[in-house]
């Protein structure tokens, strides 16, 4: 009795020194830093071809679209149908990005040369840089869409910014499920897969190319689905990088950890005014905020008090000749304190 | 499936906890059925209140869920206590004895404990890091914006460009 005893206790201790022992193993692999799980999220959305559905929350609102990207030698393009309300369907390839609106019969096309981040493609800033305004700290496993993942927190290094929670695949790195947070750790926004697989092969069904006859619009060679719909009307919604990019004068501790990544501007229609908008673009990494700046030649303002739709919050302020619309992915409050810095002048 | 069961799961969907069979086909349920739109909207609202304390003094949401509560029936665990093992009139343990079984027995529920209880330690870790990521003058409950998005399209234009956490852009874009 006393010796099954004895052997009871030195097998529990054995046992807890084991997963000790493991749990840090798995602390310290070499490939596990921040940086490397990162570089891996980023290649991930980069270099995968797969199909899926997803779901995107902002507060009440939800959306559910189709997504299917092909990244192969000849081309990578990553297209997107809302499976609800009016048919809208989006083909982005490495320089530009198309809007399909059948209904309309228009067709937006943004060749502007900004990478923008966008599920599951979410975190498209440099690691040093996320790694700069947020700590990375590893969560537990969850399921996603049938998928084993992991889930990895960034806690913000700062206040201005909220807190983001994202779930990666275990196998590919690829983020199958993303969400961010306000202070307390309720979601404001989130986008899940509810569907997803691995594709191989180039799905010529779907996003093959060859002469559209119908003349809906091209995008290098691949067709949009709206084959039977013509004579669309095509809107440049592009706009120009401006280098060496014009600065712009606020208080960096309003926005503390945030660069400006690119300036771009849409030239004016008349010579009135130098541009009809530009909009400053500034990172941290993950969240981004865009100051837009238009002339007060177009009616404004467009929203007075800052509002909030989801992790987004926007408001305009009338400065000298022009509207200064800012927008990002930060709280209110700083978004508040870092568009009442921001200094304007009509000719810069 | 039952209404209840489907606001069951639209619940646990909510609270990220429901498994993708169930979670895939509640998007359908909730645009088919008025019902489930409402449940959808009404506990985003609660969640909106919960965020907003003076959005809650003035909804009469507070008192009627105070009411509800009320109106629950208390159910209170037994009192009626175990039967005592029977320990008298057994073989005689010694004091040494006693010592290593008392000790194997601690480290047996040390054991247990660490195993069962270290994936909780670990999330309310998590809980605890992301409440106080920031301060509570950061959530500031603002009115949504999609009413505003709706009015003018020269901002759904911005938001387009600026974009948001997926490729689609805005929603109303068509209207």
């Amino acid at each position: 009795m006393i010796r099954r005893l004895v052997r009871l206790l030195l097998i529990s201790f054995g046992l807890i020194a084991a997963g000790l022992t493991s749990l840090n193993a798995v602390a310290q692999q070499p490939d596990g830093s921040p940086e490397a799980l990162l570089s891996r999220i980023q290649s991930a959305a980069r270099a995968l071809s797969f199909s899926g559905t997803f779901v995107h929350q902002q507060d009440s609102t939800l959306h559910t679209s189709r997504i299917t990207q092909i990244i192969d030698a000849k081309q990578s393009v990553t297209k997107v149908q809302a499976l609800e309300g009016h048919h809208q369907e989006i083909i982005k390839t490495p320089n530009e990005t198309r809007i399909y609106l059948p209904e309309r019969q228009v067709v937006k096309i943004d060749q502007t040369s900004y990478t923008r981040a966008a599920f599951p493609a979410v975190f498209v800033g440099a690691p040093e840089q996320v790694l700069k305004n947020y700590e990375v700290v590893q969560g537990g496993s969850m399921r996603v869409a049938d998928i084993d993942a992991v889930e990895v927190f960034f806690k913000p290094r700062h206040e201005s910014r909220w807190p983001v929670r994202a779930w990666i695949d275990k196998k590919t790195s690829l983020v199958v499920k993303c969400q961010k947070l306000d202070a307390q750790g309720a979601v404001l926004e989130q986008v899940a897969f509810t569907q997803f697989s691995l594709t191989t092969k180039t799905n010529g069904a779907n996003l093959g190319g060859g002469a559209n006859s119908t003349g809906a619009p091209t995008t290098g060679g691949l067709t949009s689905s709206f084959m039977g719909v013509k004579d669309w009307k095509v809107r440049d919604a592009s706009m120009v990088a401006l280098a060496p990019a014009p600065s712009l004068k606020y208080k960096p501790e309003t926005l503390k950890g945030f660069e400006i990544v690119g300036v771009y501007q849409r030239a004016a229609k008349t010579d009135q005014a130098p541009f009809s908008i530009r909009r400053y673009v500034l990172s941290d990494g993950i969240a981004t905020v865009s100051v837009f700046v238009q002339s007060r030649s177009v009616a404004g303002p467009l929203t007075e008090r800052v509002r909030r739709n989801g992790a987004l919050t926007m408001l305009s302020r009338e400065i000298q000749e022009a509207w200064v619309t800012v927008m990002g992915d930060v709280p209110p409050e700083t978004l508040r304190q870092f568009a009442q810095t921001i200094e304007w002048k009509s000719t810069p | 499936m039952s209404d209840h069961q489907s606001k069951e799961n639209l619940s646990a969907w909510i609270d990220g906890e429901l498994d993708h069979a169930r979670a895939s086909a509640l998007p359908n349920q909730i645009l088919q059925s008025a019902e489930m739109r409402q449940s959808w909207s009404e506990w985003h609202l609660v969640g909106d209140l919960m965020r907003s304390a003076g959005a809650a003094r003035q909804s009469t949401l507070t008192k009627r869920i105070v009411e509800q509560i009320k109106s629950e029936p208390v159910h209170l665990p037994s009192r009626n206590p175990r039967p005592s093992p029977d320990v008298g009139g057994g073989s005689v343990v010694s004091g040494r004895t006693r010592l290593i079984y008392g000790s194997a027995i601690a480290a047996a529920i040390a054991f247990v404990a660490f195993v069962a209880l270290a994936p909780q330690m670990q999330d309310s870790g998590l809980v605890e890091i992301i409440a106080g990521a920031m301060p509570e003058s950061a959530t500031l409950a603002q009115r949504p914006a999609s009413a505003v998005l709706l009015e003018d399209p020269r901002l759904r234009e911005l938001l387009e460009a600026h974009g948001s956490m997926s490729i689609r852009p805005v929603s109303a874009e068509v209207r």
